[in-house]
């Protein structure tokens, strides 16, 4: 295995892990978003 | 005067320029007759035609007795547009504008499988490093997993413009062919019992205040956590939050429209001007069309086996259906249709599209992120 795909799967295990960490992130936003601004019931 | 200086393009034009122009008749074929993503690849296949017949005016061409430069147009709007990685950025406010991120309130956890999906691009990084191309070149070829033509061209156009045309027909392709690709992956990967979990409905709706701080908020915590992924998020975000303002509705409708018809005609025509035969016509096109369709695979890969690990550890009445994360992808909404089909045909009463949709937004988010992130990393390694 050549320098470069040994760079190629540490970069592959740091993308995977930040493309996690975003979403992980966007989760909690969108958890609190959702606490404070609730959508306001449809009534029937 | 003779034959050879009144039409010195029958003297010039080679086996290649002819392999070119028929590349670029077969996109137009596929675009018009399969309506294969028609908005991207019939420009690039006129363009391809265009670029390929020697002496062409559209590219800048060196004057024989002057020995200055004759600016072409599209090579004028290669410089302008693409070496700038504007055009994209243009398509991204257009992109931004056209995404309702309401689904993903529905059920954010779906979130995840944005993530997974990403998998084939990755993975493709690795392939393509193994196959001879450097770190570059790799990631910009692995990008074409990121199922989102603009993040694809962005990324290549900053590592690798000398492949951006093959690049660009690749991920272009293979989004339209999703129904294709997918399907096969997923049912060698799933037993039919899996393909036919039901899944909660979650009939929640988001508020508008929700809406429009969800944008601002993804650009300010893309920018902390990494500040290089901001051009793409940050206009993304841009576009979607002109949609969800309320108050720019005719800036909205532009964005979703005029805008992106305009880029898009733009950046097809200007695509090809990369795609000249002695650019095009190598081993090396070939690798990337195979690398792609690799990438294609492992992020369907990626997403259905990060739905079955995770329901190892959920209640039986909470499972998610897997063909649910090979959804993460960006293809939008045409890998959530798959989907959806698939599993009524494995089950009619199974609905599983609220819950594709919700992945697939996830997997909009997700290309655009595993752009950034790209962007970051290439740079400390390369």
């Amino acid at each position: 295995m050549n320098d470069i795909t040994k760079a190629a799967i540490e970069i592959t295990g740091l993308g995977m892990a930040g493309i996690f960490l975003f979403m992980v992130i966007f989760y909690f936003v969108i958890k609190v978003i959702d606490k404070f601004f609730p959508a306001k019931p449809v009534s029937e | 005067m003779n034959f050879e200086q009144l039409f010195p393009v029958l003297y010039l034009i080679t086996w290649q320029h002819l392999m070119m122009i028929a590349v670029g008749l077969v996109l137009i074929y596929l675009a018009i007759a399969k309506e294969y993503e028609p908005t991207l690849l019939l420009p690039i296949g006129f363009g391809a035609i265009l670029v390929n017949i020697p002496l062409t005016s559209a590219l800048t061409q060196i004057d024989p007795e002057t020995g200055k430069a004759l600016e072409g147009a599209l090579s004028i709007f290669y410089e302008a547009g693409i070496a700038t990685e504007i055009f994209p950025l243009l398509i991204f406010i257009a992109i931004g504008a056209m995404i309702d991120f309401t689904p993903l309130f529905k059920n954010p956890f779906l979130l995840l499988f944005g993530a997974a999906a990403q998998f084939g691009i990755f993975f493709t990084i690795i392939a393509a490093t193994m196959m001879g191309f450097d770190l570059k070149e790799a990631a910009s070829i692995g990008i074409i997993g990121a199922a989102d033509g603009p993040t694809s061209i962005f990324v290549s156009s900053r590592f690798a413009p000398e492949l951006l045309g093959p690049i660009s027909v690749a991920a272009y392709s293979y989004m339209a062919l999703v129904p294709i690709i997918q399907p096969p992956v997923i049912r060698m990967l799933t037993s039919k019992k899996e393909r036919c979990i039901h899944m909660d409905a979650h009939p929640k709706v988001a508020s508008r205040a929700a809406l429009i701080i969800f944008p601002i908020l993804v650009t300010i915590v893309a920018g902390i956590v990494a500040p290089s992924s901001l051009a793409l998020i940050g206009f993304l975000m841009f576009g979607n939050l002109i949609r969800e303002c309320g108050v720019l509705n005719k800036l909205s409708q532009s964005a979703q429209n005029e805008l992106a018809s305009l880029v898009t005609i733009l950046l097809g025509i200007t695509i090809a001007s990369t795609m000249t035969a002695d650019k095009f016509v190598n081993w090396q096109t070939l690798m990337i069309i195979g690398l792609g369709l690799i990438a294609f695979i492992f992020d369907t890969f990626g997403g259905v086996m990060f739905a079955k690990a995770l329901n190892f550890f959920l209640p039986a009445n909470k499972k998610i259906n897997p063909m649910v994360g090979a959804c993460g992808i960006s293809a939008f909404p045409m890998s959530a249709r798959v989907i959806h089909n698939m599993g009524q045909k494995e089950d009619p009463t199974n609905y599983l599209l609220m819950h594709a949709v919700s992945a697939n937004v996830g997997g909009q988010i997700g290309s655009v992120v595993a752009g950034g992130l790209i962007l970051a990393l290439i740079p400390l390694f390369a």
